[in-house]
């Protein structure tokens, strides 16, 4: 089922699709390929996976004028691969074969006027036919807008209902957050409650660099337990819901710091100093 | 969208230019914020959207819908071209004159034939939801192949983590992301 050599490549498959091998593996991989259906298909179902990667960069509104600018230059450029139809020479040759078929100038004329007319109205076909296309490519795009607007506005209410639950609670206890020195401006506040979860929400926290998030943690007598990872708005504000430790217990009166700390994107095992913002939770 | 996008993509073939102005409404902010990730510096990110669009307008003639949507065309195109921007801009860091070409180490492929993936917007969204709940250390050499454009020897190099440790992780992940595109 399988040439000897497949194995041995089948394991490169993955990290091709990636992008990530060496150039000596890739190289013989890609001689692999050539004769290898089995590794074509695999590694075309992992490029759906490399692209969906692609996908998950969040969007940025580009500046305004970039767009003139791109248009600009991309349509400035030849396009060889181009076939361009051309109406003007079906529009020759017709009027051509009428005149030998039809004798006299006069019926000559006729179908002349005829042939140009039907090419006429071929023509408004076309352009009918055009901004109907166009008019279904914005419909479409429109109905496609309100239905991510729509799929947004389900996820952020069942956010905030979790939110709600949480701050409204019996039970539940306000804890201050305030920023250090590291990040004086920053503050917030987090509502914990033991058996639903804890809030956390928080303004003028520093803006992240890429490749980092914020990460929240619990200190309980010296132990920092990871409770979530975030980012924040452009002006440095969320509100989320902290993941609550498996292995956090808390006798009745341990007090518990909550910190947050600047750390590579997916997080650390332990805190990086400094801490930019943070609070005691002590219970009765 | 994807129809819609269709539309477009033969209108630009076609040679509407107004047709390419309504891809780039609808993705330029996503190639950007690609970009953007990959490279960082603006002026970069705004090379790299011009790049693409170009691109799109001399191939879009070769697009072939069935294979690929256009969102997930334009998306491959955009990390090919920033990647490759990216490994230019390390060979010469100050942008200086005289590039030996031997410095700019090959664009680690994303494979010959880039542009022909059968993806849809359904992908990302099931791939981010995957990501998110991939271990750390295996989301780490995602990002750092796939937006930072390293190799695995220059991961293992990169992180200290030894280069077989590195080999396995990037197998499972892409194992645990492929399989929820397969369901």
């Amino acid at each position: 089922m399988t040439t000897p050599t497949h194995d041995t490549f089948a394991e490169l498959a993955a990290a091709y699709a990636l992008g990530a091998l060496d150039r000596d593996e890739r190289q013989q991989f890609e001689q692999h390929l050539d004769t290898c259906t089995i590794c074509q298909r695999e590694v075309a179902e992992l490029r759906r996976v490399t692209a969906g990667i692609g996908m998950t960069a969040d969007p940025v509104a580009p500046p305004e004028s970039l767009k003139a600018r791109t248009i600009a230059k991309a349509t400035a450029q030849s396009s060889p691969g181009r076939t361009v139809s051309n109406p003007q020479a079906s529009l020759r040759a017709r009027p051509a074969a009428a005149r030998r078929i039809t004798p006299g100038w006069l019926l000559a004329a006729a179908s002349l006027a005829a042939a140009i007319g039907s090419g006429v109205y071929a023509w408004s076909l076309r352009s009918q036919l055009t901004q109907m296309q166009e008019t279904m490519a914005e419909l479409s795009e429109r109905a496609n807008t309100l239905r991510n607007n729509l799929d947004e506005a389900r996820r952020e209410s069942s956010r905030l209902s979790r939110v709600m639950e949480i701050v409204q609670a019996p039970g539940t206890i306000q804890v201050s957050l305030t920023g250090t020195a590291a990040a004086p401006s920053a503050i917030g506040r987090a509502a914990f409650n033991p058996g639903r979860g804890m809030v956390v929400s928080a303004e003028r926290l520093p803006a992240l660099r890429p490749g980092r998030e914020y990460q929240l943690w619990m200190i309980v007598q010296g132990q920092a337990l990871s409770a979530g990872l975030f980012t924040v708005s452009a002006d440095g504000a969320v509100t989320f819901v902290a993941t609550l430790p498996t292995n956090l217990l808390l006798s009745s009166t341990a007090a518990v710091t909550i910190g947050v700390t600047e750390e590579p994107e997916g997080g650390s095992p332990g805190p990086n100093l400094p801490i930019l913002l943070a609070g005691v939770m002590t219970r009765r | 969208m994807t129809e819609a996008d269709r539309q477009l993509i033969r209108a630009v073939a076609a040679g509407s230019s107004e047709a390419l102005g309504r891809l780039y409404d609808r993705h330029a902010a996503v190639v950007f914020g690609l970009a953007r990730r990959i490279l960082v510096r603006v002026e970069d990110a705004e090379e790299v959207v011009q790049d693409v669009f170009a691109q799109v307008w001399r191939d879009a003639g070769r697009y072939v819908p069935e294979r690929a949507t256009v969102a997930g065309w334009i998306i491959m195109l955009t990390r090919t071209r920033a990647i490759d921007r990216l490994r230019a801009r390390k060979a010469r860091p100050d942008q200086s004159q005289g590039t030996d070409p031997s410095l700019v180490a090959p664009l680690p492929a994303v494979g010959r034939d880039p542009e022909q993936v059968a993806v849809s917007e359904e992908d990302g969204r099931q791939v981010r939801r995957a990501l998110e709940g991939l271990p750390p250390e295996q989301r780490m050499l995602v990002d750092l192949a796939y937006f930072e454009g390293l190799t695995q020897s220059e991961i293992a190099e990169r992180t200290g983590v030894p280069l077989g440790t590195v080999k396995t992780r990037v197998r499972a992940a892409m194992a645990t992301l492929r399989s929820v595109l397969a369901s």
